[in-house]
């Protein structure tokens, strides 16, 4: 099999790498050289430029999930089904590490590593929203089982979350430390670099991912032909 | 009466028939209700000074995980005796399905939801019994059996079905079970209807876009 | 191997980076131990980060290996059928 078929994708693959790196290096000089420092929490406020990144793109991750269940649904194309696994696979991680770093960050801040607030309640649901869809495909007994309920979890869920939101508003009203309150533009472009620095990153990771999937499927596949 | 809602009685009505007869998920939900509300007792450390605090939660505690229960039978017997196929073949369609299977989780769960009321007056001394404790309870109840009949349709089919469900559904409903806590407190609290407008309006959101959306999601879970 | 070559030094170059620009904020009047929560949750961060990474591309790798192999053994088979 001639070597130059794997070249295609993994060439893509690697100039996303190559860009989400180059983004990264920027954006970390960008987080402690070019933002000024804020006036109340001071250096680790900065963590904020990570942090609220990562959460931000985990939602985007389950917005694409969304979107390829539904796309799934309608098609029934394999790749829509893989995107969705691979990108709820990625916003999982993605969210997980976003969490932890709120923890740090809030530790420091507040003194305290969580608070139920609007914000952190609908992160934490949707995390374990993410952990449910997870486990449904791992325990469907087949592929096309583990698709299609995947998918129609993946809508569902979806929906959820803006209710979710509304419920937790409604318990705890405003609060939380919004430093976005008064983000200076310095710090406004830090914030936007950084998320679609991540994002870069995440659709680095989905297209990694999803070209496992695809080629766990190839690899089934031909056994089953060599089995007969 | 359209062929739908008489595929949807009809459905209900062998569910009703055979649990009257053995009364099985009845009885277990009854005395898990009542086993959770016991362990809560212990938990809090209830005492007249904190029963209005904790008394809510603790009653929606008790259903939401009894529930599950209730919700997880729901396709148990046609899975395990190999029915369920047949079941589909229904004329209405899965639709029907859905809402039959749909209406008898929802009965089950009230009557649990209806016995635990004496049972809380007697063993915490709080009057739950009010119309807008009925409201909410048919609200909440409504939108849990929505949203779990489609997700005990997915577990059914899986090895870990116990585990599964309860994971999928409990984050899922999570805003029911706020504005059921908030609406029963207020309730007890005698606020009337502006404690409880903003909790029923968004249960009742709830419940509109999961009936309509778990409808049509329950066709793709039977699928083939 | 480039992708193996490029990660080590994104690796590299990100260890090196954040902990020098830290510092230099430090002069800023601020509290030390601020210091140490943000070296944590990047550090943390990229730690996680790399290391899911480097498990992906090395599945990744194992996977065309495995493909391989069986696409091998399919193209065997159809020989002797």
């Amino acid at each position: 099999m001639p070597a130059t078929k794997a070249a295609g994708p993994g060439g893509w693959r690697l100039a996303v790498l190559a860009v989400a790196g180059a983004m990264m290096l920027v954006n970390l000089w960008l987080i402690f050289a070019y933002v000024p420092t804020e006036v109340s929490m001071g250096v680790v406020q900065r963590i904020f430029y990570f942090h609220v990144p990562t959460v931000e793109i985990g939602f985007v991750a389950f917005f694409v999930v969304f979107v390829a269940s539904i796309w799934y649904l309608v098609s029934r194309k394999p790749s829509a089904d893989r995107l969705a696994q691979a990108a709820a696979e990625i916003g999982t991680m993605f969210l997980t590490v976003a969490i932890i770093m709120g923890a740090i960050w809030a530790k420091k801040a507040w003194g305290t590593w969580w608070i139920w607030d609007n914000k952190l309640t609908t992160t934490f649901v949707l995390w374990l929203i993410y952990a449910g869809y997870l486990m449904v495909r791992a325990y469907a007994p087949t592929r096309a089982q583990a698709a299609r309920w995947g998918a129609i979890i993946g809508i569902i869920s979806f929906l959820d979350v803006p209710i979710v939101y509304a419920a937790s508003s409604i318990l705890h009203p405003a609060e939380t430390l919004t430093t976005e309150g008064g983000l200076e533009p310095a710090m406004r472009l830090a914030h936007w670099f950084s998320f679609f620095a991540f994002g870069v990153l995440f659709v680095y990771m989905t297209m990694l991912r999803s070209g496992q999937h695809h080629d766990e499927e190839r690899i089934d596949e031909l056994r089953r032909t060599t089995i007969e | 009466m359209s062929r739908y809602l008489r595929v949807v009685l009809a459905i209900y009505r062998k569910d009703a028939q055979l649990e009257a007869r053995t009364r099985e998920t009845f009885t277990a939900m009854a005395v898990f209700a009542i086993a959770v509300a016991l362990i809560f007792n212990f938990a809090f450390q209830v005492n007249p000074r904190n029963v209005a605090l904790v008394g809510p939660g603790i009653a929606w505690a008790a259903f939401t995980f009894t529930g599950v229960i209730g919700i997880n039978r729901a396709f148990i017997f046609e899975k395990d005796r190999g029915t369920l196929e047949g079941l589909l073949l229904a004329p209405a369609g899965r639709e029907a399905v859905y809402g039959g299977k749909l209406l008898g989780t929802l009965t089950l769960m009230l009557i649990v939801e209806a016995l635990m009321v004496p049972v809380f007056l007697v063993f915490y001394d709080i009057a739950l019994l009010s119309w807008w404790f009925v409201g909410t309870a048919v609200l909440a109840t409504v939108g849990f059996a929505a949203v779990g009949t489609v997700f005990a349709a997915i577990a059914v089919h899986t090895r870990a079905r116990e585990v599964l469900l309860p994971l999928l559904f409990l984050p899922i409903v999570m805003p029911v079970v706020v504005a059921a806590v908030s609406s029963t407190a207020s309730a007890l609290a005698g606020e009337g209807w502006s404690g409880v407008a903003r909790w029923f309006s968004l249960m009742v959101a709830f419940d509109v876009v999961f009936l309509v959306v778990s409808s049509l999601a329950f066709e793709f879970v039977v699928e083939e | 191997m480039r992708a193996r070559i490029t990660f080590v030094l994104l690796a590299i170059a990100a260890l090196l980076v954040t902990p020098r620009a830290a510092l230099a904020q430090t002069g800023t009047g601020t509290p030390e131990d601020g210091l140490g929560y943000v070296l944590a949750a990047f550090g943390l961060a990229w730690a996680l980060f790399f290391a899911y990474v480097f498990y992906l591309e090395r599945k990744s790798r194992q996977l065309r290996r495995d493909l391989d192999a069986v696409r091998r053994d399919a193209a065997e088979h159809q020989r002797r059928a």
